[in-house]
């Protein structure tokens, strides 16, 4: 059994290895196939966006190229440096406490009852009807405990007023008696007053408690040494008839106190802002696009601080005036409250426009008015508050970035030199390209600031390789301000006069330029200038040319990245075809070269053949020649170079024929090309 | 970059018949059968003897490909113009291939007059029917035939392994009916499949853009799971009889994977259109930039050519087998053994064989045999059978034997082993 299992084993270890990865086979196969397609109309040879069509569908170059730009922030800066630091420290103006009443009443008994010879005097009496009733004196009562504790513990009295009013209740008049009011120790005396004759009418008697200071959650109020007026005949000692003793504190101004405070503005501070380094710029108004107004807070208060910042010339789209309302928690610890608010959106009137919504008459530019207030609120608990505290106050204005600036925006004057580069013709590397006709080449001024002003190009110079630069000098023109509702610029032209066509057949790659704007030059003090963010002072070259043109050698040539990555092919020979249905009456013969990562030759493809102009009736061309022209590959070592090329030199020469004509460019003219290849490759 | 373009071609409109391959093959019964036919010895009570087995088997055959063809497909190397010749030579208008792997362990065992079989089989399974066109256009490019239109249909072609687990049982009826069927529970693995029931190719004269006329369906498994991975289930079932004609002759019958397998998540290509492919289209020839080849891929072909991509799930009626097969016994040396088998939905021909048995010894059998039709034409097979002590034998079954003499005439190979003990 042991024998017939191991031959089990080793059948299936058989089977399984005898499994293994082979080699792959191969064959060689001759692949005709398209490759690439594209369609060749003019925009591939001028770009799409300078192409216009005439009515007739020829079609014409309208160029734009942009030499110069003044924005508003290269015309006026306005950012946070223009904005002066709100920095301010502030003590707390005053701290006021609620009236607070207490009431006591003493009953005849009660009073009666107390040790002392007048007292046991008075007891005597007590109940009799109908009876004579003498004067007795030196009555007196134990101290009686206020809990003034319940509203404040301590307080530094800056300025108040104790009133204290008493009813008599007893059926006898008091002669005289003394009403004190101390701390629990009797060290101080808040109150002391002697009320005299007290009938059954009240009496009340004031004292003033500035300078007092106050401690202690217990105030004693002490009735001493009354006397009582005899009389005849009392109808009825009643021990129940009571005096009530009322005491009114009122009026308190603390300079500092541990107390329950009432709701109160602690600070109120307002100011007007006076922008800097303006200039001679005298602005009256500015929208903001982005801007954030930075709070920084330090309060050494221990209770918190609710301020409120409010501009009250800033408003939104609503009208709504910009306020900001915070809360500054109790003693920071020397950690400022700092927070950031957008104003981005808001309208700053800039002539100082204050909470009444007046405007002063030294403040009507370049200022805004600003008001800052700090306020605590009830809260029911014992706070320790002195007029020592401070609230410190830095407001700053970040990012500030105007959608538009309104008023006198000053005199500038900029000079900007630069090159552009002219698109145009940046791929004709060879050959004439000669235009029929012009019909515009110029400088175009386009104002769209709401300021006046003047323009001088100073020199303008065209570049091309291997070809003398062409240079036009001292062209200037006075511009007049943009318009509102609707924004819209003003145009203004420059002509470059026959020096122009000049330029533009020399077909430069570049232009150099020196331009000089000057703004409210010879112009009156006005503020109803405005200047909008997008909406620049822009000078550009234009030109605009029909396409009725000669080629003769034309040249164009381009360089691009050919592979991204080498590809491993088993081609080993063949050929390519380019099949070219061409719609123009232009001749073209087309050469790629293949360069390596270095930008060095490593092969190409050339062929003598042109493709053949399109067939051509009254000067237009009317339907395609379709041409077939094959490039060889010269065998596997070379088709192994292009495929490891990194670039391709695209290279073609065009020639209008017959030769001398000038032909007009038509929207529908398009070439059609296709690139196939027949090659023979090794499949694996 | 013109070959890489050419395989993607390839792709959507041929299958690479090179590929692996697979298939449940008709393996023939073990031979170990006609010791029981011949010798009552090997019988025991019940009927025939209990068994364990272990076989395996391994075969392709065309009635085009030449095996010195299929020998450079497997093994690799270069497939030169001679042997694209001697394969071209015996191409029809439609031609068929197929190759089978089988492996696996099975056994019965008694129990009154019931017998119980199980086994556990692996299978690979291979099967393509082609055009003469195809196979040109495969093996030597379509630009031989700028300005033709070929036909590239129909093409099938599928392939597919599977795991399964056979359950069974066998009863004698009565002295001379022998009655038997089971359940086989499938687990499927990698799964290819290509359609084309319409093709037509044309290729412009200067290559400026070929023409597709067809409705390709491709489906194939995740090839990145692995091979061991499944997406597929299913179930089939086996029948046959066994029936004793006279004393020295007998009837078999059988049916066999008569059954499914659903697979699921396939990555199916599907499209039914005229397809012009006329080159990658570039919008501004002088921008090129960032390399434009790197657009080329399979996905964007088959958008450029309308194909759908989508997930599908596809149950699939696997190869089924119908056998019919007469013994006759004439005396104790020689046997014949006829028959004729069909393999259902497999792109194959019914196949007829007739086969010599020759006891050599009474231990020792040898089994030439001539066979017509399945995915070649006329082939020779040569077995052997062995016993060892009345309880061992080995059977060795050479198919398309006729490769040994003419690799470059002959169409097919084959082996089948088998190892058995009976108890």
């Amino acid at each position: 059994m042991k024998t017939f299992n191991i031959i089990i084993i080793f059948l299936l270890v058989l089977f399984v290895s005898c499994r293994k990865e082979f080699e792959k086979p191969r064959w060689d196969a001759g692949i005709l196939a398209p490759l690439i397609k594209t369609k060749l109309g003019i925009g591939d040879i001028i770009k799409d966006s300078v192409i216009q069509k005439n009515p007739d569908n020829s079609l014409k170059i309208v160029n734009r190229e942009l030499l110069y730009s003044m924005t508003l922030d290269s015309l006026l800066n306005l950012s946070k440096q223009n904005f002066p630091e709100y920095n301010t420290s502030k003590k707390l103006s005053e701290l006021k406490l609620d009236s607070k009443t207490f009431s006591h009443k003493i009953t005849l008994q009660e009073l009666a009852n107390q040790p002392g010879l007048g007292n046991e005097e008075l007891k005597k009496f007590l109940g009799q009807q109908n009876g004579p009733f003498p004067a007795i004196s030196d009555i007196n009562l134990p101290p009686i405990g206020l809990p003034t504790g319940l509203f404040f513990k301590e307080a530094d009295i800056k300025e108040g007023n104790m009133e204290i009013t008493v009813n008599n209740g007893f059926p006898f008049t008091i002669d005289s008696v003394n009403f004190k009011l101390t701390n629990a120790s009797g060290d101080n005396i808040y109150y002391n007053e002697i009320f005299k004759n007290l009938t059954a009418t009240p009496q009340n008697k004031s004292t003033d408690l500035a300078g007092k200071k106050v401690e202690g959650s217990i105030m004693n109020a002490y009735v001493l040494n009354m006397a009582t007026m005899p009389s005849a005949n009392v109808p009825y000692m009643d021990p129940n008839s009571v005096i009530t003793v009322t005491i009114k504190i009122s009026d308190v101004k603390v300079n500092s106190a541990n107390a329950i405070f009432p709701a109160q503005n602690v600070i109120d501070d307002s100011n007007y802002v006076y922008l800097v380094s303006m200039g001679d710029a005298k602005l009256t108004k500015a929208k903001l696009r982005s801007g954030k107004v930075r709070v920084e807070v330090s309060s050494s208060a221990q209770d918190n601080i609710y301020f409120t910042y409010d501009i009250p010339g800033a408003t939104d789209r609503t009208g709504t005036r910009f306020r900001i309302e915070d809360v500054v928690p109790p003693n920071q610890s020397g950690t400022p409250f700092v927070k950031e608010y957008d104003l981005a959106g808001y309208v700053l009137d800039l002539r100082g426009v204050n909470s009444k919504g007046t405007i002063r008459s030294d403040t009507t530019f370049n200022a805004f008015f600003n008001k800052i207030t700090g306020r605590i609120e009830y809260t029911g608990k014992l706070i320790y508050l002195s007029l020592d505290d401070y609230m410190s106050v830095k407001i700053s204005m970040e990012n500030m970035v105007p959608e538009y600036v309104r008023g006198y925006l000053g005199k500038e004057s900029v000079t900007q030199t630069g090159t552009a580069a002219i698109d145009l013709f940046k791929k004709v590397t060879g050959g004439n390209l000669n235009f029929k006709e012009i019909t515009n080449i110029g400088i175009k001024v386009e104002n769209g600031i709401g300021v006046s002003g003047f323009v001088d190009v100073s020199s303008i110079k065209g570049y091309r390789p291997g070809v003398p630069p062409v240079e036009i000098k001292n062209i200037s023109t006075v511009i007049k301000p943009a318009k509102e509702n609707p924004l819209r610029s003003d145009t203004s032209t420059l002509s470059l006069g026959t020096q122009g066509r000049e330029l533009l057949n020399m077909m430069p790659y570049s232009v150099n330029y020196q331009v000089q704007a000057f703004a409210n030059k010879d112009v009156d003090f006005d503020t109803a200038q405005f200047a909008y963010y997008g909406s620049p002072l822009n000078v550009f070259l234009d030109m605009e040319v029909p396409l009725n043109l000669l080629a003769n050698k034309l040249q164009l040539s381009d360089t691009i990245e050919f592979l991204t990555k080498e590809i491993e092919t088993s081609v080993k020979s063949g050929y390519l075809n380019l099949i070219a249905d061409n719609g123009f009456p232009i001749s073209a013969n087309l050469k790629l070269y293949f360069l390596d990562a270095n930008k060095n030759l490593t092969d190409s493809l050339i062929s003598p053949e042109f493709i053949k102009p399109a067939p051509v009736n009254a000067g237009k061309a009317v339907g395609k020649s379709q041409s077939i022209i094959r490039y060889n590959l010269s065998g596997e070592n070379s088709i192994q170079k292009i495929l490891h090329s990194k670039y391709m030199v695209f290279k073609a020469v065009f020639d209008t024929q017959p030769a001398g004509d000038y032909y007009k460019i038509y929207s529908d003219y398009e070439l059609d090309v296709t690139i196939s290849g027949n090659v023979n490759v090794t499949i694996e | 970059m013109i070959e890489s373009v050419m395989k993607y071609v390839y792709l959507f409109t041929f299958l690479l018949i090179a590929s692996s391959s697979f298939g449940q093959l008709e393996t023939d019964r073990n031979f170990r059968f006609l010791y029981d036919l011949k010798n009552l010895a090997y019988v025991n009570e019940a009927g025939d003897s209990d068994y364990l087995d272990i076989t395996a088997g391994s075969g392709y055959n065309s009635n085009a490909v030449t095996s010195s063809f299929i020998k450079k497909l497997v093994f690799g190397g270069f497939i030169d113009n001679g042997l694209k010749d001697q394969v071209s030579k015996r191409l029809k208008d439609v031609n068929r291939f197929g190759f089978d792997f089988s492996a696996g362990v099975s056994g019965r065992a008694s129990l009154g007059s019931v017998s119980f079989v199980a086994g556990l089989y692996y299978k690979e399974h291979l099967d393509a029917k082609f055009s003469k066109d195809m196979f040109e256009l495969v093996f030597r490019g379509n630009s031989g035939f700028a300005g033709q239109t070929i036909n590239i249909a129909p093409l099938k072609y599928r392939y597919f392994d599977s795991q399964s687990l056979y359950l069974g049982l066998e009863k004698d009826l009565n002295e001379k009916l022998r009655v038997g069927g089971g359940l086989s529970f499938i687990r499927g693995g990698q799964f290819n499949q290509a359609i084309l029931n319409r093709g037509d190719l044309y290729t412009e004269p200067s290559g400026a853009y070929i023409d597709i006329n067809a409705d390709p369906n491709i489906s194939y498994s995740d090839r990145s799971k692995g091979n061991f991975s499944s997406d597929g289930l299913g179930a089939s079932l086996n029948l046959y009889g066994r029936y004793q004609v006279t004393e020295k002759s007998t009837l078999l019958l059988e049916a066999r994977d008569i059954g499914f397998i659903r697979w699921k998540n396939l990555n199916n290509y599907r499209g039914d259109s005229t397809y012009r492919y006329d080159g990658f289209f570039i919008e501004d020839i002088f921008s090129l930039n960032n390399g434009f080849l790197d657009r080329y891929n399979p996905d964007s072909l088959a958008k450029d050519l309308k194909i759908q991509n989508t997930k599908k799930n596809i149950s699939y009626l696997i190869p089924a087998t119908f056998h019919i097969q007469y013994v006759q016994h004439f005396n104790s040396k020689v046997s014949i053994s006829g028959g004729l088998k069909y393999m259902w939905n497999a792109s194959n021909l019914p196949r007829v064989y007739l086969k010599g048995i020759y006891y050599i010894t009474e231990t020792l059998i040898v089994i030439p045999a001539f066979g017509y039709g399945g995915y070649g034409k006329g082939d020779v097979e040569l077995g052997l059978a062995k016993s060892f002590k009345d309880k061992y034998f080995i059977s060795l079954n050479g198919l398309f034997i006729e490769y040994v003499a003419m690799p470059s005439k002959s169409s097919g190979l084959g082996l089948n082993f088998s190892f058995t003990k009976t108890f």
